[in-house]
């Protein structure tokens, strides 16, 4: 089971936030009031912030390291991230979308795995439509699938509902909850949602302004 | 007008200056895009010249940065056998210079508005930098791109100074159509400045009419 362990300070002009936790397995729901920094903490995770200090390790692999100078790029540390706005290719199909992130380097094998991801996100006949028309459910559902094409070790989940209608974020619910379960793979969820909590999280950590104060599960 | 050339030549040396200038201004574009620092912006600066510069002055340091006693001149000699001066060549490098700055201009801003979210998705998910430069930043930026390439193109064809200065105005081998109006308004030939004219009044309303209405529409 992989395991992820975080213990960083993480600043950008203005804003200092010091996360501590660790995940394993399931889903685990970072939460707390906006701007307490819980999405600085996933950047830091994903690698597109270098934190000011600290340590993020998953299984042996060190991602960041400020003592030892050690930042993995992004692009090797095998993550999925669902951003809240779904951040697709508007001038691609979904299904090439899906196609780009997964990590085959022969185009059909990798529409083959973007098809198969698509159709289990329930969009199996708007593969080839225009991404711009989809609704904002359906791009969700597009990231989604994007996010899983690379196999990823650790889902990033990023207010993925929040810009959701009531209907559609019930049914992404429980999309990622039965893909999480799937695949055996750790998600973060980071929302300040409290039904997000109760619906779908396995462990929580919570969030005041600036820092981690407990965590449960 | 009953001589056509120098309008071909006009079109071929604009064609090929915009297909190199677009190659050059975009790598410079993305790289200065991503790179900013104070070097970034001398550099900015140095391309953005032949914008401020009268056309004159420009084709005066080109012919000085390539005259047949300059380096880069005598280099150019000993690989193709022939000065690069007061030729064909020397007209494509003064349109490609005048074309620069408008392609760098454009793509550098177009580049730097693509939503950082979209490419930092694409690397999260595994891409290299060279593909989401090419999958993502690139295509999202090409309207922009478009623009300053068109604008690019309708200055390499108009250019009169700095090509009379690099590539001279031999009729029949360095004369382009700009030149050819101005030495057919000296000559007292009306009919050959008032066509040549038109012809490229006529190319410069379409380009405009393109970059307006085509590369700025929103998406």
């Amino acid at each position: 089971m992989t395991t992820l362990g975080v213990d960083v300070r993480v600043a950008v002009p203005g804003f200092v936030v010091e996360a501590s936790f660790s995940a394993r397995g399931g889903i685990t729901a970072l939460s707390g009031p906006s701007g307490s920094g819980k999405s600085l903490t996933l950047a830091a995770i994903a690698g597109t912030l270098r934190p000011a200090r600290g340590t993020i390790v998953c299984d042996d692999n060190i991602f960041a390291d400020t003592t030892a100078g050690v930042h993995m790029r992004s692009q090797d540390r095998r993550l999925g991230m669902v951003y809240q706005h779904a951040a697709l290719l508007d001038h691609r199909s979904p299904l090439d979308n899906v196609a780009l992130a997964v990590r085959q380097a022969n185009v059909a094998m990798a529409k083959e795995t973007a098809t198969a991801l698509l159709e289990r996100v329930g969009l199996g006949r708007a593969m080839s439509a225009k991404t711009r028309s989809l609704s904002g459910g359906e791009r969700q559902r597009v990231a989604l699938a994007r996010a899983l094409a690379g196999e990823p070790r650790i889902l990033l989940l990023d207010e993925p509902f929040s810009s959701l209608d009531a209907a559609s974020r019930d049914s992404m619910r429980s999309l990622v909850r039965s893909l999480v379960d799937e695949r055996g793979i750790i998600a973060l969820l980071v929302t300040h949602d409290a039904q997000d909590v109760t619906a779908l999280a396995d462990h929580v950590v919570v969030y005041e302004p600036g820092r981690t104060v407990s965590a449960s599960g | 007008m009953s001589d056509w050339f120098p309008l071909w030549l006009s079109l071929r040396v604009s064609v090929i200056a915009t297909l190199l200038a677009s190659l050059f201004g975009v790598a410079l574009a993305y790289l200065l895009a991503k790179w900013q620092s104070r070097f970034t912006a001398i550099v900015e600066a140095i391309f953005t010249l032949p914008i401020v510069l009268p056309p004159t002055v420009l084709g005066y340091y080109l012919l000085t940065l390539l005259g047949t006693r300059s380096t880069l001149g005598q280099g150019w000699e000993s690989i193709f056998g022939s000065p690069l001066v007061f030729t064909q060549s020397g007209a494509v490098v003064a349109a490609t210079v005048s074309a620069l700055p408008f392609v760098i201009r454009a793509a550098r801003a177009a580049i730097s508005n693509v939503d950082a979210r979209v490419e930092e998705a694409a690397r999260v998910m595994g891409l290299s930098e060279f593909r989401v430069a090419r999958v993502v930043t690139l295509p999202l930026a090409s309207r922009g791109i478009g623009a300053g390439v068109a604008l690019g193109f309708a200055r390499a064809l108009g250019d009169f100074g700095a090509t009379v200065m690099v590539a001279g105005n031999i009729p029949g081998q360095t004369q382009t159509l700009p030149v050819a109006v101005y030495d057919a308004v000296q000559a007292g030939d009306d009919a050959t400045a008032r066509t040549g004219s038109l012809v490229l009044g006529a190319i410069a309303v379409v380009v405009l009419i393109l970059v307006t209405q085509v590369f700025a529409r929103r998406r």
